[in-house]
């Protein structure tokens, strides 16, 4: 039976980047992760990296881990970050008392903030809405939370480590307080698998408490709900914050062609409850307005919701702490179980190393953590770059890195490869090429989430054809339920905002596929 | 000013715009990537539009993609507003440099050529005639022609002393600071305009969305203002196979009516048996600053007009814009000629 020093449980980004720690520190890692990396909380978050400001009156412990955090991220991932920077402005009716408690709170906890002038914040961003009363300039930064997972993945298999994805934990085989064996399963080809670990880490993100229950624990989470809207076009460039209490639609982020606002925060039971609400999202809409007008003519492509998996405790919603807690769950009987609970995408480099420091701990190894210092490598190597239009390749760059890459060297060699397969996106078919080839490629949804083919305001549209097409080249699953589940997913996050171009968009689209393709019968009612 | 990206914002990717857009369909969208691409798509990503500088000139702004687009959005205007955005002195295609070195010597797009102003500058003319650069300049028969057609019928004509360029070039090359100057310089001059006429298209569009003006084209002028009833023509033994070309900016941004105008005046024209080529509006490839930034494309879409001219058997292809007339010119397959030139041959 194969064995591991350390097995992870979750491909999130805290998963990621614990693997990606522990094996720079030499040790043995294997990582299993149920569906695809980023697919709970990390790939529904808002693609922010936070100044700290946020937090800095409510939350002063996180507003530092952020500040800390941010000037390394901006460092050590700067091929998945836009350093836009970030403001946070007041509207007349705000609490006007709020923004000397602001500046007092980021001096307090380090993070950068300069007060400017209504007038400077709208030379900086044109479409604020004129009712600005105050404005502080900070360092936010929009962060692309999918590469910067599959950063951290790619790093820690160079150093060795063993990332799976499609693996779903079934079984903690426990005798004498130890994890002795884990029971997984593999959903490519629906076998079961075993590994010896001598650590087991559960990085399962809003999953932990189902994950410790398979050792017979509980860790009581509060299951936080937060829905966002995706908008066409970048309205700003820079992120926008509500200078505010944090509460609902304070946050605007621009990330590639979109912007996002969000969030909510609701409690909810199920983990699983990524259902979004309609009212959520004219709650988002009217709040993101006031601080941008122009929202009301924009576009609206699509809403998301994720679970934040938040320390539980008697504190509802934004009342909780974002600050992360690891637990070592030697003093509940199991010695080799450890979890990491809560946190932030801006500080998931943080958990992972103290996490990672536990383990080491346990193991009874020496080595460092140099996660701080040595920077993410782009996912792949270099290679040449011929006869491209300037802007697929200005876009490769943006989402795999500064260096010309592998996927630019096949985009130019592939017969085909130089076609624009996602128009939206400016995707070429090159890129699907190389990651349907892939080991860790199982649904087009995987796609999507290393080459933004699909995330477009058409959503898939025009290249779900295309890119089954180009998935089929490397796979023996029945391309209509590729296609199925992938337009089923879409589906959800389209339905809410279903007015307007986007409602004009989806009956054109189903006059495409219903009366075109006949395949709404081929999927039996499923692509709506 | 127009908010580009919410107004092309409800693309739903029908791909009428593609289908139909004339410079995709000589040179492939390897090369040109087309006006979704470059108006609506490559926007959206708003700090990396400065990476469609390699093919962002090679549109003809045909307008052709706006007329097919079943969400009718403003498309060639967002494709000029990104040539603004990413405009950078240094990085101007040659072609545009001479354009713009020639505006700052001459105050014309193009160099001039010492012919002489047949109407007094200081003329007290209640029709004020605006020459515009090509048909001054280029092709000074178009100048002569309009001027002596205006006066057949009978127009009392003045033309603005030291009038320069319209701008109408520096809009499509993306040159927005010298493009205000020459408008501001135009309007102290145009002082007591009175009715404005011009010759060109691209000048009367311009001055419309530029400057806030109502000038006519010269065959709006001689349809609505003159009557086709004063309008005499020479009797003609010989018959000739005329095609007509619809020139984009005369139909599609100062509108279908006077194309046909020019039906209708070719209708009276003894001898003229009119021969309708295929797609008449396609674009001919002079607009949009193409000829200068990239004579080939240019070059390639003259070829296509001429071909499906000569298909039908013209003797002889009119054009009632100066651009289409110069860039159709450059081939001599077959006999090119401005519009109101050939009114003003024919006029008794």
């Amino acid at each position: 039976m194969p064995k591991t020093e350390v097995l992870i449980v979750g491909g999130g980004v805290t998963g990621a980047g614990i693997a990606r720690d522990l094996a720079l520190r030499g040790t043995s890692v294997m990582l299993l992760e149920k569906e695809d990396f980023s697919t709970g909380a990390t790939g529904r978050s808002h693609g922010m990296l936070h100044s700290g400001g946020r937090y800095a009156v409510k939350d002063p412990e996180s507003a530092m881990d952020c500040a800390r955090e941010g000037v390394i991220l901006k460092r050590i991932a700067s091929y998945c970050i836009e350093d836009t920077g970030g403001l946070f402005i007041g509207i007349e009716d705000d609490d006007p008392t709020y923004v000397d408690r602001f500046l007092r709170g980021c001096a307090e906890t380090g993070v950068q903030a300069k007060e400017i002038t209504t007038k400077e914040a709208l030379s900086l961003e044109p479409r604020l809405s004129s009712r600005v009363s105050s404005s502080v300039e900070v360092l936010d930064a929009s962060i692309d939370p999918f590469a910067l997972t599959l950063g951290n993945v790619e790093d820690a298999r160079d150093c060795g480590a063993e990332i799976l994805n499609y693996r779903v934990v079934q079984r903690f085989l426990v005798q004498e307080g130890r994890i002795q064996e884990v029971i997984f399963e593999n959903l490519r080809n629906g076998s079961r698998e075993s590994v010896r670990p001598e650590v087991v880490v559960n990085a399962s993100g809003a999953w932990v408490d189902n994950v410790a229950s398979l050792a017979g624990l509980r860790i009581p989470m509060s299951i936080d709900k937060g829905t966002l809207v995706v908008f066409n076009g970048r309205l700003v460039n820079r992120l926008i914050n509500r200078l505010r209490m944090p509460s609902d639609g304070d946050i605007i982020v621009p990330s590639h062609s979109a912007s996002i606002v969000g969030t909510t925060s609701d409690r909810v039971d199920s983990v699983e409850d990524f259902v979004v609400d309609r009212s959520d999202v004219d709650l988002l809409i009217s709040e993101g307005q006031s601080m941008v007008p122009d929202l009301r003519h924009a576009r609206a492509i699509r809403a998301y919701a994720g679970v934040r998996p938040l320390l539980g405790g008697r504190k509802e919603g934004r009342d909780i702490s974002r600050t992360y807690r690891v637990i070592d769950h030697e003093e509940e009987g199991i010695d080799n179980l450890v979890s990491i609970v809560g946190g932030k995408l801006t500080t998931y480099r943080l958990m992972a190393e103290k996490t990672s420091d536990l383990i080491m701990c346990k193991l009874g190894s020496a080595g460092h953590c140099i996660t701080a210092s040595e920077p993410i490598s782009n996912p792949m190597a270099a290679k040449t770059v011929r006869d491209l239009l300037a802007f697929p390749l200005i876009r490769m760059n943006r989402k795999y890195g500064d260096e010309q890459t592998d996927i630019i060297a096949g985009c130019t060699s592939s017969l085909r490869g130089k076609e624009i397969l996602c128009t939206c996106e400016e995707v070429l078919r090159g890129e699907a090429e190389y990651f349907c080839s892939r080991e860790d490629v199982m649904r087009l949804s995987d796609v999507m989430r290393r080459t933004r083919i699909g995330m477009g305001y058409c959503q898939a549209g025009l290249c779900i054809f295309d890119m089954a097409s180009v998935m089929m080249e490397h796979s023996n699953q029945e391309p209509l339920d590729l296609i199925g589940h992938y337009l089923r997913e879409r589906w959800k996050g389209v339905e809410p905002v279903l007015f307007g171009s986007q409602l004009r968009q989806e009956v054109f689209k189903r006059y495409l596929y219903d009366g075109v393709y006949h395949l709404e019968s081929l999927l039996g009612g499923e692509a709506r | 000013m127009k908010d580009h990206l919410i107004e092309t914002s409800g693309c739903i990717k029908c791909g009428a715009c593609i289908n139909e857009c004339p410079v995709i369909a000589t040179e492939g969208v390897q090369r040109f990537s087309g006006p979704r691409n470059l108006g609506v798509d490559a926007p959206r990503f708003l700090p990396d539009i400065g990476a469609t500088v390699d093919n962002i000139m090679m549109c003809t702004t045909c307008w052709r993609c706006e007329e097919v687009c079943p969400a009718n959005l403003p498309v060639p205007e967002a494709i000029l507003h990104v040539r603004r955005q990413i405009f950078s002195a240094p990085n101007m295609l040659h072609g545009h440099r001479r354009i713009a070195e020639n505006i700052d010597k001459y105050r014309r797009s193009v160099e001039p050529r010492n012919t002489h102003d047949q109407v007094s500058p200081r003329g007290k003319g209640e029709v004020m005639y605006f020459p515009g650069c090509i048909g001054k300049e280029r092709i000074p028969s178009i100048y002569e022609s309009s001027v002596g057609v205006l006066g057949k019928v009978g127009t009392d004509l003045w033309i603005p002393e030291g009038w320069v360029c319209c701008g109408a070039p520096l809009e499509k090359i993306g040159d927005w600071d010298r493009l205000r100057m020459l408008r501001e310089e135009n309007m102290t001059r145009f002082e007591g305009r009175g009715e404005i006429v011009t010759s060109c298209p691209g000048c009367t569009s311009h001055l419309i969305a530029h400057y806030n003006l109502e000038p006519l084209h010269t065959l709006e002028f001689l349809y609505e203002d003159i009557g086709m009833s004063r309008l005499r023509f020479k009797p003609n033994e010989r018959t000739i196979r005329v095609a007509l070309h619809h020139p984009c900016h005369l139909v599609r941004t100062i509108g279908p009516h006077v194309i046909d105008y020019a039906y209708s005046i070719l209708n009276e024209i003894p001898g003229v048996k009119l021969v309708e080529m295929e797609d008449p509006g396609a674009c001919c490839g002079g607009g949009g600053g193409v000829v200068a930034g990239y004579p080939d494309i240019a070059l390639n879409l003259a070829t296509e007009k001429m071909r499906k001219a000569r298909e039908v058997g013209a003797e002889l292809l009119l054009a009632p814009c100066p651009f289409c007339v110069l860039n159709l010119g450059r081939l001599d397959s077959l006999e090119i000629m401005e519009f109101i030139s050939f009114v003003n041959e024919r006029l008794e």
